[in-house]
Parts: C-alpha cells; sequence; structure tokens
C-alpha cells in the first residue's frame, strides 16, 4: 500500500478531489469550488439552527455532486487556458443546468453567473451567447422572485436578440420568448404593487411585449388584466376596449377560462356604464362557458352576479332561477356557501313580498284575524287561500318562509341593491 | 527642507548609538553569563542542571552568530539583545534558599525562559536559512527542538516548526536523505496528534512537497504541494498570502515540467494574491496619517502595524515576486500586461519595506510595460503611493 493509497483512504472525498485537481494545476477550480462550499457554511451558520438551510445537505457529502463540478469545472479551466471561451461558456452554462435539474438554486444561479461573465469575452457570436446568458440569469432571478432585476435581464435578452433569427431546442425565435418572459415577469411586478398608477405602466408594457411575443394566448391574458386595471382606475370604456379584444382573442381560441374571466370583467364594466342589458349578455356567456366547461365555481360565480342583478332590476324570479343554481352548485361542491345561501334568501324574501303585500292590503276581518293569531299562536295561516274571491287574486307563493324574514331581508336586499 | 535632513540625521546618528550601546550590553551580558556557568558547572538540584544547560547552548549559538558575521545588522543584534536577557540568573536563585515555593517560581521562571528561548531559536534558525546560511541554522534548529521538547515533551506537535527548519537546512546543505528522515518525523507526529491545525500541515506538507521536488519525483511534489495549498486555504482562505507559497513552488514544478500554461496561470495567481494584499497594505499606510509625519519613531510604530508581515513572509514574498519578474521577462512572448502587474507589486513590498528607491525603479518600469500595452487593454489600478515616495526620496537625497 503507497503513501498516496492511504492518504486517500484516510482523507475526505472532498480533500481528495481538492488535492486532485490542484495537482493537475486546475487552481482557479478549486479556488471556486472550495470558495462555493465555504461561503454556503458560513451563510448556514448566519441563518442560524432553525433555518431551512441548516438542514440542507452540505455539498461535501453528495459526490456526484463534486464529481460534476470537478468535470465541467476542470473543462472550463482547460479551455480557459486556451482561451476558448465558447467552450468555457458551454462547461459553465452546463452545470448551471445540471443543478438546476438536481434543485440547487443557489449553485444554478452562481453559475448562470459566470456563465454570462464569460459571455462577454465571447465575440464572434454577435452576442448570442450574451443574450441567452441575460435570458437565463433573468429567468434565476424569477425564480427567486427578484422581478426588477429579472426584468433588466430580460430587456437585455430583448434588445440583444430583436432582428435575429437565433432559435431555441423548440425553435421557437428568441426574440419571441423574451417578449413572453418579460409579459410575465411585467405582470408579476404590477401584482406586487398596490399602485395603480405602477400597476397600470406595468400592465401596460406586459401588454405590448405580448403583442410583440407573438402569443395571442399570453396577449390576450395581458389585455383581460389590462382591462381590469382600468376598471379599476374607473375608465371603463378604455377597459370595455380591451377586455373586448382578450374576448375575442379568447373565443378564437376556444379557452373557456379566459373567456369566463373576460365576461366576468366586461360585465362588470358594462355595469358600471350603466349598460345592464350588455352586462347580462356577457354574464349569460360567462354561465354558458363555465357550466359547458364544468368550472363549478366560476359558475357560481357567474350564476350570483346574474342573480343580483336580476333582483337589482326586480326580476325577483329570475333572480331566484339563479340563486338556486348557484346555490346548488356550490352545495355539490361540497363547501357550504354562505354568501349563495344568503343570497338566495333575500331573492326568495323578495319575491314574495308582493304576496305579502297583498296579505297586509285586504282590509278584511279575517286577515286582521290571521294576523293576530299569528302575533298569539305563532301559527302561519298566511299561505292558506282566501275565503273570498280576492283570494285567488294574489298567487301562492311556493314556499312559505318565516314571517320574519320579509322585513328583515327587504332592509338587506335594499343594501344590495345600493351595493 | 534644512530641519528635515537635520532630524534624519540626528534620528540615524541617535540609532548608530543605540546599537552600539546595545552591542555593548550584550558583550557585557554575555561575559557574566560565560562566567556563570563556568563557576556553576557543579550545580546540585535539577533547575539549575536545566538552567544551566541553557545557559550553555544559548552561549554557544551566540557564538555561532558572532563567527557568522550577523552582529553589524540591527535586526540581528535585536534578536541577540533579547537572548541575552534570558540568559539571566533565575529568579530568587540564591544560594540557602530552597524552600518549596521558591522551588516552584524558579521551575516557572525556567519554563517561560525555556519557551522564549524556543521561539527565539526557531525565529534565528529561520532567519538563517532566508539569509542562506543553512550550516549555522541547523545548530539553531536542533537547540529549538531540544527547547520544544523539554517545553511540550516528545510527541508534540509543536515540535514540528524545528523538524521543518532542520529539513529544510538540511536541503540546503544537499543532505536530502537527512532532511527526507527529518520530515518523515515531522509527518508522523502530525499524523499522530488530532490536534495538528491546518497551519502545521500546510507547512509540513510544502517542505515535502519541495524535497520531492528538489529529488526531481515531479508528481509526487506536486501531491504534497496540492496538499499544502488545500489546509492553507482551510486555514486562511484561497487567496491569501498564506497559500501564495504553495502556488508558487507548485508553478516552479509545472516550469520544470514543460508545461507552461499551467505555470503562467499559477504564476498570475501568486502576483494577483500579493498585489491585493500589498495594495490594502499601502492603502492602510497612506491613508494613517502619523506614516507622513515628522518624527521618525512613530512612524515606525505604524509602520510595523500596517505592514503585518514578520520576516520570514518578507522573504518570502521578496524571493517569489523576483522570481517571477525574472520569469515573466525572460519568456519569449512577453506579457507587458503581467510584467507591469508584477513591477507594480514588488514596488509596492519595497514601498512598504522603506526601500524607496528600489520602489520607484520599479514602479517606473511598470509604467514602462504598461506603455507598451495596446491603448485599448486595461491596465493596472495601483493606490498613487509613488507621489509620496517622491517626496521622502527628496528630502533623503
Amino acid at each position: 500500500m503507497s503513501k498516496v493509497d492511504t492518504s486517500i483512504y484516510r482523507n475526505s472525498y472532498k480533500h481528495n478531489m481538492c488535492v486532485e485537481m490542484l495537482k493537475e494545476g486546475f487552481h482557479k477550480s478549486f479556488e471556486e469550488l472550495f470558495n462555493l462550499i465555504e461561503q454556503r457554511k458560513r451563510k448556514r451558520l448566519e441563518a442560524g439552527v432553525d433555518s431551512v438551510l441548516w438542514h440542507e445537505k452540505s455539498l461535501e457529502e453528495q459526490s456526484e455532486k463534486l464529481d460534476q463540478l470537478w468535470l465541467h469545472l476542470t473543462k472550463a479551466e482547460a479551455a480557459l487556458r486556451v482561451g476558448k471561451w465558447e467552450e468555457v461558456y458551454a462547461a459553465r452554462h452546463q452545470l448551471a443546468q445540471f443543478f438546476l435539474s438536481t434543485g440547487d438554486q443557489w449553485l444554478s444561479d452562481h453559475f448562470f453567473k459566470s456563465a454570462l461573465e464569460t459571455s462577454l469575452n465571447i465575440r464572434l457570436d454577435g452576442g448570442r451567447r450574451e443574450a441567452e446568458a441575460n435570458c437565463n440569469i433573468g429567468l434565476a432571478l424569477e425564480r427567486n422572485e427578484q422581478y426588477k432585476l429579472s426584468a433588466e435581464h430580460l430587456e437585455k435578452f430583448h434588445q440583444l436578440s430583436v432582428g435575429r433569427n437565433w432559435t431555441d431546442e423548440a425553435s421557437l425565435p428568441h426574440s419571441s420568448a423574451a417578449c413572453q418572459h418579460l409579459s410575465r415577469i411585467y405582470t408579476a411586478l404590477s401584482d406586487a404593487t398596490s399602485d395603480l398608477q405602477e400597476k397600470q405602466n406595468y400592465l401596460n408594457k406586459a401588454y405590448s411585449v405580448a403583442k410583440e411575443g407573438s402569443d395571442p394566448m399570453q396577449e390576450a391574458k395581458a389585455a383581460l388584466k389590462l382591462g381590469q386595471n382600468y376598471e379599476l382606475m374607473k375608465d371603463s370604456e378604455t377597459a370595455i376596449e380591451y377586455l373586448n379584444h382578450s374576448l375575442e382573442t379568447a373565443q378564437d381560441l376556444h379557452d373557456n377560462e379566459l373567456i369566463g374571466e373576460a365576461c366576468e370583467a366586461l360585465a362588470k364594466s358594462h355595469q358600471t356604464q350603466g349598460n345592464v342589458s350588455r352586462s347580462i349578455e356577457c354574464l349569460e356567456i360567462f354561465a354558458q362557458t363555465s357550466r359547458d366547461s364544468g368550472r363549478k365555481t366560476e359558475l357560481v360565480n357567474a350564476c350570483n352576479c346574474l342573480g343580483v342583478i336580476y333582483n337589482t332590476m326586480g326580476h325577483y324570479d329570475n333572480a331566484v332561477d339563479h340563486f338556486t343554481s348557484a346555490y346548488q352548485v356550490s352545495n355539490e361542491l361540497g363547501e357550504l356557501s354562505e354568501k349563495s345561501a344568503v343570497l338566495l334568501g333575500v331573492a326568495q324574501g323578495n319575491a314574495m313580498l308582493n304576496a305579502f303585500k297583498h296579505n297586509m292590503e285586504i282590509p278584511r276581518r279575517h286577515m286582521m284575524d290571521r294576523i293576530i293569531d299569528w302575533k298569539n299562536e305563532r301559527c302561519n295561516e298566511f299561505g292558506n287561500p282566501l275565503p273570498t274571491v280576492h283570494m285567488s287574486q294574489p298567487p301562492t307563493p311556493p314556499r312559505v318562509p318565516d314571517p320574519t324574514e320579509p322585513f328583515r331581508q327587504v332592509e338587506g336586499s335594499d343594501l344590495i341593491v345600493t351595493e | 527642507m534644512s530641519s528635515w535632513q537635520h532630524v534624519k540625521e540626528n534620528e540615524s546618528t541617535q540609532a548608530q548609538e543605540e546599537l552600539e550601546r546595545s552591542r555593548q550590553k550584550i558583550q557585557t551580558a554575555l561575559k557574566a553569563a560565560k562566567e556563570r556557568s563556568n563557576k556553576n558547572s557543579n550545580s546540585n538540584d535539577d533547575i539549575d542542571t536545566k538552567f544551566n544547560q541553557l545557559q550553555n547552548l544559548g552561549i554557544k549559538l551566540l557564538d555561532i552568530l558572532r563567527d557568522s558575521g550577523t552582529d553589524q545588522h540591527p535586526d540581528w543584534i535585536n534578536l541577540t539583545e533579547r537572548m541575552c536577557q534570558l540568559l539571566s540568573p533565575l529568579e530568587g536563585s540564591m544560594p540557602f534558599m530552597s524552600s518549596s515555593e521558591e522551588r516552584e517560581i524558579r521551575k516557572k521562571d525556567l519554563l517561560t525562559k525555556q519557551t522564549k528561548m524556543m521561539e527565539l531559536t526557531r525565529i534565528i534558525g529561520r532567519k538563517l536559512l532566508f539569509e542562506g546560511k543553512h550550516n549555522q541554522a541547523v545548530p539553531a534548529a536542533v537547540q529549538s527542538l531540544r527547547f520544544s521538547i523539554d517545553v511540550h515533551g516528545l510527541n508534540s506537535v509543536n515540535l514540528v516548526p524545528s523538524y521543518l527548519i532542520l529539513a529544510e537546512a538540511s536541503i540546503g546543505l544537499g543532505k536530502l536523505s537527512q532532511g527526507d528522515e527529518y520530515l518523515a518525523q515531522a509527518e508522523w507526529t502530525v499524523l499522530k496528534s488530532p490536534d495538528a491545525t491546518a497551519a502545521v500541515k500546510s507547512k509540513l506538507y510544502r517542505n515535502i512537497g519541495l524535497l520531492y521536488a528538489a529529488k526531481g519525483d515531479y508528481d509526487n511534489a506536486l501531491r504534497m504541494l496540492s496538499e499544502d495549498i488545500y489546509h492553507a486555504s482551510k486555514e486562511w482562505g484561497t487567496t491569501d498570502i498564506h497559500a501564495c507559497g504553495g502556488y508558487f513552488h507548485m508553478a516552479n514544478v509545472f516550469f520544470r515540467q514543460n508545461k507552461m500554461d499551467v505555470a503562467d496561470s499559477l504564476y498570475s495567481q501568486v502576483t494577483d494574491n500579493w498585489f491585493d494584499f500589498l495594495k490594502e497594505s499601502v492603502q492602510r499606510k497612506i491613508a494613517s496619517p502619523a506614516a507622513t509625519g515628522l518624527l521618525g519613531p512613530t512612524e515606525k510604530v505604524e509602520l510595523d502595524d500596517v505592514v503585518m508581515l514578520d520576516e520570514a513572509q518578507e522573504a518570502e514574498a521578496m524571493q517569489m515576486l523576483n522570481a517571477v519578474l525574472d520569469i515573466r521577462e525572460q519568456s519569449p512572448k512577453q506579457n507587458n500586461l503581467s510584467i507591469a502587474k508584477v513591477c507594480h507589486t514588488l514596488s509596492m513590498l519595497y514601498f512598504l519595506l522603506n526601500d524607496i528607491q528600489k520602489a520607484q525603479e520599479l514602479s517606473s518600469k511598470a509604467q514602462d510595460a504598461s506603455s507598451r500595452l495596446p491603448t485599448n487593454v486595461e491596465t493596472v489600478s495601483v493606490p498613487t503611493f509613488l507621489k509620496l515616495s517622491h517626496e521622502k526620496s527628496t528630502v533623503r537625497t
């Protein structure tokens, strides 16, 4: 047994690997690897015992990852010595992809970053690798939810790839990919802020890049978001414009979900504009598409909206119909929806109002008796047919609720109306 | 200006006087010690015996040092003076007083003296090595080994530095097999003791690596130097100047193997690490106001704080950077950028060591090299310490 064998047996895998690397003269690889491990160790200590980092398996203990690092880092360094930057880039990119697949984001981030730095030295490819590296960094930042920085890199990517005929493995042009990523990032940025004007700016950007990115689906989504925001900013007219656009595209694509959302938003906008019939139309489409595609939550939503509108307009029977179906569907969903139940109750109350009024308006002793009876014994006889000719006039209510209900609910329904 | 010169002259004469005084002090102390050692040759207790031994060894070493002509340089005088202080009699060693407490006191005093002696002899040994006086380094190292055995026992990691000096001296004298033996001894000690620090290991492996390199066994040399770098990085970090030695020797091995690209990359690493370190030191030296003050002594104190290099490192830096510069200048395709960087680094080193003339020389060399670069290449950015050194040089001349 030689001295070398014993030391290999005695030392850790990392130790042996470092020595092996250095022995071949790959000191830069050693430095990078060593510092990566140390840096992570320090971070872990800083984060403390309670953190997620604490339970992370150290890189030192994962020999297959160390092997990958060894292989590609030394490859990169060998290429670096002879000035082949393309190969350096390829090796670093490969490492980043590998660590992305193993879920070690900090490592993939590191290598994407160094790949970008490397790409700046490649001169003869027209900036293609720089563009791709920017894209990768942008996506890495997106994974870390640093949207602003991510947007910067993706803008660079966009700028570099515009007008070029570069494509990725799936033959999607880089420029379109850039637009699609950017649109997504801008949307995320707008979601993150609560300032309407800022949202507006981001959504405008998102919409314009989406239009450029030639993905109709994304464009429609961006338009929908933009429209909704316009509505929030009390500009219903512009909102309707964008929403209509979104709806048309969605219909072309036969995407029921998007159609539903667009219709819902449109209905709201129309309603604020006072165009109730158009609003109802939209909601009907919304309900229909939801029913067709079997998305029940949306169906409940649509029915409730319709119900509210009919209720406001005084079409109580229609309202009851819609609320009933909303109530049934939400029961089917298994979640006890209080909202649907209450709305149904209100509508039913409203629908019964007429019958109750008739009862109250007939100035007969008979009726007085009934009311007094009810006062005395709480026996409910309002629904019984009246012994006079007048009795046939009022339609018999389908179900008799608790007599106190109408009063309470009339108030309640008032509230809904003003809403 | 004239007052400046005056101050400087005054200072130098003062320093001379001081040196003379310490030289005399050493003489008298040495004489006294010799007398004592002659008188006390028949001592009756173990502490006395040990102390006598210490005294004798010290005297012997001082004689050797004087014979090799080291009493001219202020650094050496400083060291010998410190040694003479250790040769003074033990505390409370008066005749007819041997209570147990008194014995304890003497024992403690002996121990501190031995420890100090160990350190001092080690420093002396190392310094002799750097000056190339391998013959004289051997007794110094043997003494340091003896003292460390006295203090720490036979199986301690603390013996390793002494072994290393011994090994290096032997290798320097061309006795490779003897050097090998010492190194094997050191390695065995390190392996046996789990508390050996990475720093010690780094030094040990560097020496073993150098021995292999001297024997021409490049493969093993590289392996050992890799171990050195690994342990140094563990202790101080990968870009620290402590790791530089490993990189440098490794580069030399690759150079001898004719693997120029690797050697080149490693030499650059050495230069870069030193450059960064010295740049920081220079910046701190410039920033500290006392360094530009008129009074000499404060400047000296400040310098000690700022440089943070011990003599060994100083010599190492000098050796490494000059070697790199030589190689750079002699390589067939001259890389002006790296030449400029080495020159700048050396210039900063000389500046920190207060050798202003050399600093300027190298700085202008660096500028020469940078001016030969194409204009679109970035040149090295250095702190502007030379303006300061211009002023100083005008003052001195």
